[in-house]
């Protein structure tokens, strides 16, 4: 499989301010990546480099194969990109900015169905100066759809939609990938990267500080499970932290919250508590929460 | 070829500027209304001989022209493409398969057929107004008067889409446009004295003598006004009627040296109309757009 991204040693500085510093980062083809960070990290930076709107002061970037920087034509004619808080003409309808897109990409798509596709079925008339913020979002997206790209670029996609819209997004963005194209977004919600990336990339101050699927990320940074058990009585513990794949223990009355390695089978700790003869009441499992770890990942 | 959808999406767009409406309106009554109040003049006033030609219409709206349509060339394209970047919406063009040529000429093609349409509909009504009320219609002179018009149009929108390209927000490029106005139609002539007063220690026409250097004439006329006035007067035989001062007298001589000749403005107002588009793409190739 192809590399859809491939940055190495990607660095930009805006006078003193160091924008990048040493950013790597590669997105298989027809993969999901979450390009997630806080607000100032180096997202918008990073993307506006793959678009060659900016010249990195240093480093290597390619899309599709293609040098970013001498090859920008050619890469602009196999992606979509969908801009964050876009703006559009105005003065111009909605269908007429698409037919403009589908004509410089030699696209041949059909723009009512296009329309629908993206919850603007019957607005394509009216000027885009007429529009809210999430019709011009989602016109954006169909701006980025035409010509079927094989790499979907999309800039905090879900900025100014509604639930509604937030999930036509992500719908759109799982119909693409299976489509067969890439998709590499930014966005600063941990939740949104969560739900629909195959992979993510944590940047900060502009350097990439973690990625991987979910999964990896939670054990980069050692986030465990607790189990939360309630018992009859309070058990005796002493021996309870020589178990396997347990790491602290907590007693409260009659609650125990025990934190464990991810993916552990429990039941080693309930023989453990039968043994002692305390009967449980009731258990329940919880991840330490996603903005947790974002806080954690994204900490200074 | 991207650059041609440019082209008719910056037409449509532009045409739909609410600026640009309310300057034709102004252009155009003050080139109908101009015309039509020469009409009614009374004979041998001083504006107008014994017959009412459309040469006097000319005479009369040289004036307005040479004023007002620097402006609608300036104010459409002063924030062509820095209006585009001030915006955010240059994100979705420069992501299309775009080059930053075709986006550049795109524009300036684009808005050049916009620029053109009020000074046609302007002529056209006072042609309307002429061909039906004046004594006679020199219909040469009239087109000649138009292209000019057009050209004079062309340099300024020229000018100001190079500057679009350079500078990064709205008020910038307000702040250029007022600026080459200003500079062109209103102090160029006073730097002009500067340098006469300069190189030959006195300020023309102040000492009572009414001709100047040759060099003095043509610095004068180095601007697209400039040279605007000088083919006004060149290439139509306008007589005594001419709102621009005639060359001849003004540098007391016979023959004309080269560089003060029909060709040579001509030649310097297509420089103008080619020149800064040029400048500016080569800034605006390289340059980062945020």
């Amino acid at each position: 499989m192809g590399k859809a991204i491939e940055i190495s040693d990607l660095k930009k500085s805006f006078g003193n301010i160091q924008a990048l510093r040493d950013l790597d980062l590669v997105v298989e083809e027809n993969e999901i990546y979450g390009f997630l960070g806080p607000n100032g990290a180096g997202k918008t930076t990073t993307i506006n480099i793959l678009l060659d709107f900016i010249k990195p002061s240093d480093g290597e970037v390619k899309l599709l194969g293609h040098d970013s920087r001498r090859e920008s034509f050619e890469i602009k004619r196999k992606i979509g990109f969908l801009p964050e808080r876009i703006s559009l003409y105005d003065r111009l309808t909605g269908k007429r900015q698409l037919e403009f897109v589908k004509k410089t990409k030699g696209a041949d798509v059909d723009l009512d169905g296009l329309l629908e596709r993206v919850g603007l079925e019957g607005e394509g008339d009216k000027k885009t100066g007429k529009y809210s913020k999430g019709m011009k979002q989602r016109l954006g997206l169909a701006i980025s759809l035409i010509g079927e790209p094989e790499l979907l670029i999309l800039d905090e996609p879900t900025t100014g939609l509604d639930p509604h819209g937030k999930r036509m997004v992500r719908d759109i963005i799982k119909e693409e990938n299976k489509r067969g194209a890439t998709i590499f977004f930014s966005t600063h919600i941990l939740e949104q990267a969560e739900k629909i990336s195959d992979r993510v990339g944590i940047i900060r101050g502009g350097e990439l500080i973690a990625e991987g699927t979910m999964e990896e990320l939670r054990e980069q940074v050692g986030a465990e499970s607790y189990l939360r058990i309630e018992t009859d009585k309070r058990p005796n513990i002493d021996s309870i932290e020589k178990l396997e794949g347990i790491k602290e223990i907590e007693v409260m009355g009659n609650e125990i919250k025990v934190k464990v390695e991810e993916n552990m089978s429990f039941s080693d700790f309930f023989g453990y508590l039968e043994s002692q003869d305390v009967k449980i009441l009731g258990f329940e499992t919880e991840n330490s929460s996603l903005e947790d770890l974002f806080a954690i990942l994204t900490r200074e | 070829m991207a650059l041609i959808h440019i082209v008719k999406k910056e037409f449509e767009d532009s045409i739909r500027s609410k600026n640009l409406w309310i300057l034709t309106i102004i252009f155009v009554g003050l080139i109908a209304g101009g015309s039509l109040v020469m009409y009614f003049l009374p004979e041998n006033s001083g504006f107008v001989g014994e017959n009412l030609t459309s040469d006097n219409a000319i005479a009369a709206l040289q004036g307005i022209s040479s004023i007002l349509v620097p402006l609608i060339g300036l104010m459409l394209g002063y924030n062509s493409i820095s209006g585009e970047i001030d915006s955010g919406s240059y994100k979705t063009l420069f992501s299309l398969p775009n080059s930053r040529f075709d986006i550049l000429f795109g524009k300036l093609l684009g808005r050049s057929f916009v620029v053109i349409i009020p000074i046609l509909i302007a002529f056209a009504i006072s042609s309307v107004i002429i061909f039906f009320l004046y004594d006679r219609f020199y219909l040469n002179n009239y087109i000649i008067f138009i292209i000019l018009t057009i050209l004079l149009a062309l340099s300024f929108l020229s000018i100001s889409i190079g500057f679009s390209a350079v500078v990064k927000t709205k008020n910038k490029a307000i702040g250029w446009a007022i600026g080459t106005y200003f500079l062109f139609l209103f102090i160029w002539d006073t730097i002009a004295m500067g340098v006469h007063y300069v190189s030959e220690g006195s300020i023309p026409f102040l000492s009572g003598n009414q001709t100047v250097p040759a060099w003095f004439a043509f610095f004068q006329r180095v601007t697209p006004n400039g040279a605007y006035g000088a083919l006004s007067n060149s290439l139509m035989d306008l007589g005594n009627l001419g709102q621009f001062v005639d060359l001849t007298s003004l540098i007391a001589q016979e023959t004309l040296p080269f560089y003060l000749t029909s060709p040579v403005f001509l030649a310097l107002l297509l420089i103008w109309i080619t020149t800064p588009p040029i400048f500016g793409y080569f800034f605006f190739e390289s340059r980062d757009l945020v």
